[in-house]
């Protein structure tokens, strides 16, 4: 029996993320867990620009944590500024996204747990400069610890109880099925497209769409 | 004056290289992150022990779910010795290895004659005179024991034994790897279907809610009522929904109060 002062997953995550910024010297953090459809839900940041870079990577379908996870391997950016060199080549949209929302550093590490890729975590700096050995070694040992805090009996609310306004855009998404008459994943991407034409996330577009505030149809582009 | 035993420096050599050797692998165990063979792993420990320690006979036991030993690894197939293992499951120095967790000798055949009577006499029928047990434990846990038979007294040298533990710890820490990884993937595996779950589910709120002209509220219990009307799991009601698998119709009278 858990009393009133035992810490939630999310409580536990969010201790562990503040160490891990602290320990990493860097600005910001974001973790994003992975369904096992694919689906990616962002679930804890520490700031607005963490947030950001999180709904942005689910928004616009690429970054470092969408790779990492695909490679299983850290994407580390010292400096988004200057030439579009190296791992930002894969993702020249988030590239300049980032850029705008003040990121000037982003190292991005996948959550794996023994074979099983369950999430990202995303590391950022408002100034340029790489991770030293000593912060890259903290990090690793902050996703190993972010990892096993998740994985927990208490998971199943985590995801049950935590991930509201996420679930608000698949709520969206089901009713725009409906106004469109196509598939989850077209509505899916046409909310998300609008949030990225209209310079608004794609929370603000899923809220008009519940309230009614909005409706999608298949002329709009 | 005595002349060194030749034979003898060079055991010690040996003994010496693989004490090294075996160290080494136990820090290097420490590292493995891929899933192994336990099973080939075992057997391959048991071989090396008669290889390396100059001993008969080599068999692992491992306790399974209801506290019992189980013989999981032996180096010599021929039943009589296997029997001579499966009898150590209840008594002889192995469950008294895995009960103290330290290693523990038996060498005296009138003591285990007294103390283990049916394994004794296997034992020495088979011409064994000593059997060494040392367990595989790593801290709290103890999860069985490495037996090794001699048919010589004494078996084990200092180094020898010294070898023998080393090695029993490696088992340990890579059987407990092994565990563990197994755990963690069984609850990463539970985590992501409860997100995949709780994403159906809210999507197919969704769309009853556009289709049906219902509050969110009202879409969820007309969910609720198809699924249990039709015997299905939440989850799966909730992806025919959203895959439109079946009318909405059909799903949106099940939510209607009964004429």
């Amino acid at each position: 029996m858990s009393g009133a002062s035992e810490p939630s997953v999310l409580e536990r995550l969010a201790a562990v993320c503040r160490e891990g910024i602290t320990d990493a010297k860097v600005d910001g953090a974001g973790v994003t867990m992975l369904a096992g459809s694919g689906t990616r839900l962002p679930v804890w940041s520490s700031d607005g620009v963490s947030a950001e870079v999180e709904d942005l990577q689910v928004t616009l379908g690429q970054g470092p944590c969408v790779d990492a996870i695909a490679s299983g391997v850290a994407v580390l950016v010292e400096d988004l500024a200057g030439p579009l060199v190296g791992p930002a080549q894969g993702w020249p949209i988030f590239h300049d996204e980032a850029l705008r929302v003040g990121v000037r550093a982003i190292f991005a590490f996948p959550l794996v747990l023994g074979s099983v890729a369950l999430g990202s975590l995303d590391l950022y700096r408002r100034t340029p400069g790489g991770l030293g050995d000593v912060e890259l070694n903290r990090s690793v040992s902050t996703a190993e610890a972010i990892g096993e805090t998740l994985v927990d009996q208490d998971s199943v609310s985590l995801a049950e109880e935590h991930l509201g306004s996420q679930m608000a855009v698949h709520r969206a998404a089901g009713i725009l099925t409906v106004q469109l008459d196509c598939t989850i994943d077209e509505a899916l991407a046409r909310l998300r497209g609008a949030a990225y034409a209209e310079g608004v996330t794609v929370h603000r577009i899923a809220a008009d769409v519940e309230e009614g505030n909005r409706r999608f149809s298949r002329e709009e582009q | 004056m005595t002349t060194p035993d030749p034979r003898y420096a060079t055991r010690t050599e040996l003994v010496n290289k693989y004490a090294r050797l075996a160290e080494q692998y136990v820090t290097l165990a420490d590292t493995l992150v891929d899933d192994f063979d336990v099973m080939e792993v075992l057997n391959q420990l048991v071989r090396a022990c008669v290889d390396l320690l100059d001993v008969t006979s080599a068999g692992l036991l491992l306790l399974d779910d209801n506290n019992a030993l189980q013989l999981v690894a032996s180096s010599n197939e021929a039943t009589r010795v296997v029997e001579v293992y499966q009898l150590q499951t209840r008594e002889g120095p192995c469950v008294e290895a895995v009960r103290t967790s330290q290693p523990t000798l038996a060498d005296d055949l009138d003591e285990m004659r007294s103390k283990w009577p049916r394994f004794a006499d296997t034992a020495e029928s088979l011409g064994f005179r000593s059997v060494h047990a040392f367990p595989l434990r790593l801290r709290e846990d103890t999860l069985g024991a490495l037996n090794l038979f001699s048919t010589e007294i004494p078996s084990l040298g200092q180094d020898e034994q010294r070898i023998a533990q080393s090695l029993a710890d490696l088992a340990t820490i890579g059987l407990l790897q092994q565990r563990s990884r197994e755990r963690s993937s069984l609850l990463t595996d539970q985590l992501q279907t409860a997100l995949d779950s709780r994403i159906s589910i809210e999507q197919a709120k969704g769309v009853l809610f556009a289709q049906g002209n219902v509050d969110m509220d009202a879409a969820f219990q007309t969910l609720r009522a198809y699924a249990r009307g039709n015997n299905l799991k939440l989850r799966v009601a909730a992806e025919q929904v959203v895959g439109r698998k079946i009318p909405l119709t059909q799903v949106l009278q099940a939510g209607l109060p009964r004429p």
